[in-house]
């Protein structure tokens, strides 16, 4: 109890409840909205509600990685494919698994497991491969890094296209169990939230940020850049499967395409608007993109934008995002929360409601409260 | 890594006196640049618990000489020892982590992190010692460079002066064993360079570190060091107390020219 | 594995190599003097191939639409300069590439949404699907032009960086751009150049590209792009040479897959070359050529 007690008030604990407390305030308030909008699960807003806590998850954990140590990683894409293949490999039904995955073993044929071992194996598959991948990748340059990064996203394509018995290759996979609900997307969006925060904040995490800024320097500081980056790699790849198993066990049925060139330009894109250095920026990001895909797909499919008719054009919807991503990297390059995450927006805003609009100083980030 | 064995700063002054053991040393360093010798078999040792002075004229080798100290270069021939171990091929970490701190000739510091968080980096990734209390070790340091008062802003938004005491912190944070030190004093005005030779003097004082400094303040080294070391065109050109440097003819033909004659 | 074989393998490495040699080259250049990996390099090879699509199906002869194909790349190079890159001058590694990550996605829709979001065949002459026979050899004239036709771009190339005073300046501003500014080499020009050459080299790259496959669509340029970045990767970050040569490493490496890989695997060799390239860099971190290490 006085362990606990010290824990809570050491200035790490203090730190991480300040950020993830509102964070996951909002995600509750997302979840209680769709949770009262569509108390049968049903519908499109439910879906789409559950769908962004989802990729919540996805952009948090690429955060973890990405954000943290300045290095582009076009491979997550690949780390949440292999979340979905290996939950639609322990739980697709066994006459239907003996369909679509002839390659399967006999012990992985007969296995129809829940939400909670499917989850559990994936994360466990991924962290795998990102650790086997890890070893070469986290002691490259920082541009080789990103290079190999995005050959490892083809190389996965290519793995998910082509091995038929295991992955039904281009033709997909279909017949998945409904597990994922509002609530447990949720409650792992907020526990990626609080995991991404308590990683910032700790010591790796400092020293991974470290590199991002400088990696020579923090290297004669005594840190281990390649270690950092090891860490935060496996890590944020494991986050990533887990979110492709929920996102596998919500939508059902994928192929290779959904982890791929666009996904990842959709992630990348949430992140850059939100601000890479901070986590309330991920959440930021994935719900304004969330939102700004959403009314243009309805321009998009069907020509309609809030009710009025418009021509329809294809591939409007990633345009529009793509031109708000690059006005944002040359307007406002660190994002629109830049280096502060949204507790030190919140304490700006209240001291300048409080000073009548007195002009702060520039260091009122984080702890400018105290 | 092997969690290393700490040593408290009591044992830090035993093994200066119990010599070779441990020196931070340079054994007939020779350093190549596509054919240019920016070292040419240098040799120097450092004693935890001295100051000794690294000057030369620009380009004469004495960066490259901290970088090869420190592990950022590996030198193309020679050896780097530090208490006891041949560390010449070791990345900078390892050689950070034996206890060697260092600062940079243009800043590099973690930028957009808070002043704290550079000098807790420096604090958590350093030297191990056991039962350190990295907080407390932070706020003092912060304290002692006064940084306290800006020790939430990002370490961008500091002026110069400030930026140089936080690399210094960060250095120390590290409880090192040898500081090298890149010239600290450039750009800093005579009070200015006064002040950091208190901080240097009560920093080997209170730390115990052997101190490696590299700066053209001529005033300073002399004031500052035991023994200097002069280098030239990568070789060395003369080591000594400050007495003998100075009275070394060819370092005043080379290099000291009249800016001594007038000291002395 | 007979010596004709061998011999007929070397010639599509040469053939392949040297493709993937001038879309490397077009990217280092880019790189060495504004440190931007131009992700939208694969849109120039793109817009080649729109050019000459829309051109020939409305009966504009083959030469004409080469010769304008190559000319709208490098235009559009240029621009992207201008209107994308410029405002991003002096901005980090990561800021610069996401930036022409998401100008290739841009364009990439703007294809779809003006031209057609499905592929389009496009066909050249004739003569390019035919082969030639010297001696045991069977040789298609694809990989004849395709062979010389790099080699030439690789000798002018070379010729005008160490003669022309404006290539020279061009490299030393690859090998240090802020020695480079200090000796009063004019960064807007040097800069906007690289983008010309740049563009030059991904139209000649596209034409070849697309004689080869005979069809254009608006995601075509990610394969070219990938393969540039590979190979400069290869090669070293910033150094010329080291383009060329990653890109010849590079096809070497897929063609080799292609022949030894059993043809059950066979739909894995690109993804065993890209292993390679990965275990090359697992042992060469900087590259093949890495230029000189940073000084502190």
């Amino acid at each position: 109890m006085a362990v606990f007690a010290r824990l809570i008030s050491s200035r790490f604990m203090r730190s991480v409840l300040r950020t993830a407390v509102p964070l996951v305030v909002v995600l509750v308030a997302v979840m209680v909205v769709g949770a009262v909008m569509a108390p049968d699960g049903r519908g499109a807003t439910y879906r789409l509600l559950v769908n962004f806590l989802i990729t919540v998850v996805i952009v948090v954990a690429l955060q973890m990685f990405t954000g943290n140590s300045g290095i582009v990683s076009w491979g997550h894409a690949a780390f949440v494919g292999i979340g979905a293949y290996s939950t639609a490999w322990f739980s697709v039904p066994m006459v239907i698994k003996e369909d679509i995955f002839p390659g399967l073993p006999a012990w992985m044929m007969g296995a129809e497991w829940g939400l909670v071992p499917c989850l559990l194996v994936s994360t466990a598959i991924g962290a795998l491969a990102a650790a086997v991948v890890g070893l070469a990748i986290c002691r490259m340059k920082e541009t080789a890094m990103a290079m190999s990064t995005l050959g490892l996203l083809v190389i996965a394509h290519g793995i998910y296209s082509n091995w038929e018995g295991w992955t039904r290759g281009t033709e997909g996979v279909y017949a998945l169990p409904t597990n994922t609900t509002i609530y447990i997307a949720c409650g792992f969006a907020c526990l990626a939230v609080l995991l991404a925060v308590m990683f910032k904040y700790s010591r790796v995490g400092l020293r991974l940020q470290a590199s991002r800024e400088d990696p020579l320097s923090a290297e004669s500081t005594g840190v281990s850049v390649v270690r950092a980056r090891y860490f935060a790699w496996v890590a944020s790849a494991a986050m990533s499967a887990l979110a492709g198993s929920l996102w596998a066990q919500f939508n059902l049925a994928f192929g290779p395409a959904q982890f791929y060139y666009a996904q990842v330009f959709a992630i990348l894109s949430m992140l850059v608007i939100g601000g890479l250095a901070t986590v309330s920026g991920a959440l930021v990001g994935a719900g304004i993109t969330t939102v700004i895909f959403e009314v243009l797909r309805g321009v998009e499919n069907e020509g309609n934008l809030f009710g009025i008719e418009v021509p329809q054009i294809s591939g409007l919807a990633q345009m529009i995002l793509a031109l708000i991503t690059l006005l944002i990297l040359i307007f406002r390059p660190n994002g629109l929360l830049a280096w502060w995450e949204l507790d030190g927006w919140i304490v700006k805003a209240r001291d300048r409601f409080w000073k009548g609009g007195r002009k702060l100083a520039p260091d009122a980030g984080e702890k400018g409260g105290e | 890594m092997p969690a290393e064995q700490g040593q408290g700063p009591a044992a830090v002054v035993q093994s200066s006196e119990t010599a070779a053991d441990g020196t931070l040393s340079a054994r007939e360093v020779v350093k190549h640049f596509r054919g240019v010798h920016a070292l040419d078999g240098v040799s120097l040792t450092l004693q935890p618990g001295e100051i000794v002075g690294l000057i030369g004229p620009n380009g004469s080798g004495k960066t490259t000489l901290l970088n090869v100290l420190s592990g950022i270069y590996p030198p193309t021939s020679g050896r780097v020892w530090c208490r006891g171990r041949d560390v010449t091929t070791r990345k900078p970490h390892v050689i950070a982590h034996l206890g060697v701190g260092r600062t940079f000739q243009n800043i590099r510091l973690f930028s957009h992190l808070t002043v704290r968080q550079n000098v807790e980096v420096g604090s958590v990734s350093g030297r191990k010692v056991e039962g350190v209390d990295h907080q407390a070790d932070v706020d003092r340091l912060l304290d002692r460079f006064s940084l306290s008062g800006s020790a939430e802003a990002q370490a961008l938004s500091l002026p110069y002066g400030a930026q140089r005491r936080v690399e210094i912190a960060r250095a120390l944070a590290g409880r090192p064993l040898f500081l090298l030190l890149d010239e600290p004093a450039a750009g800093m005005n005579e009070a200015e360079s006064d002040q950091l030779l208190e901080t240097i003097m009560g920093v080997r004082k209170d730390f115990g570190c052997g101190v490696l400094i590299v700066d053209h303040d001529l005033r300073l080294i002399m004031r500052l060091c035991e023994r200097i070391h002069v280098l030239a065109e990568g070789v060395t050109l003369a080591t000594g107390t400050p007495q003998e440097v100075r009275a070394d003819r060819q370092v005043i033909d080379v290099f000291l020219g009249d800016a001594l004659k007038d000291d002395v | 594995m007979s010596a004709s074989e061998i011999g007929q393998q070397l010639i599509n490495v040469l053939s392949l190599g040297s493709t993937y040699a001038l879309l490397a080259l077009g990217l280092a250049l880019v790189f060495g003097v504004m440190g931007l990996v131009n992700f939208a390099y694969g849109e120039l090879v793109t817009i080649t191939g729109y050019t000459m699509y829309l051109m020939t199906i409305n009966g504009v002869p083959w030469g004409l639409a080469v010769v304008c194909g190559i000319t709208f790349a490098t235009i559009a190079s240029l621009l992207m300069e201008r209107l994308a890159f410029r405002p991003l001058r002096n901005a980090s590694f990561l800021t610069l590439l996401f930036a022409s990550f998401a100008l290739s996605v841009i364009l990439q829709n703007v294809f779809r949404a003006t031209v057609s979001p499905r592929t389009k065949g496009i066909r050249g002459p004739g003569l390019l699907i035919e082969s030639l026979q010297i001696g045991p050899l069977t040789i298609s004239w694809m990989s004849i032009v395709t062979i010389v036709v790099g080699a030439a771009a690789l000798i002018l190339l070379t010729l005008f960086m160490r003669g022309s005073l404006a290539g020279i300046s061009m490299r030393a501003a690859a090998e240090n751009f802020s020695v480079a500014r200090l000796m009063g080499i004019k960064a807007n020009r040097v800069i906007a150049l690289a983008f010309v050459i740049s563009g030059l080299l991904a139209g000649v790259a596209g034409v070849l590209w697309v004689s080869r496959s005979g069809s254009v669509s608006p995601a075509m340029g990610f394969v070219p792009i990938l393969k540039a970045f590979i190979a400069t990767v290869i090669g070293g970050l910033g150094s010329l040479p080291g383009a060329v040569l990653g890109g010849f490493v590079l096809a070497a490496a897929e063609i080799f897959f292609i022949v030894v890989l059993p043809t059950s695997v066979q739909p894995f060799s690109d993804p065993f070359a890209l292993l390679l390239v990965i275990a090359i860099l697992y042992f060469k971190p900087n590259g093949l050529l890495a230029p000189v290490a940073e000084r502190v």
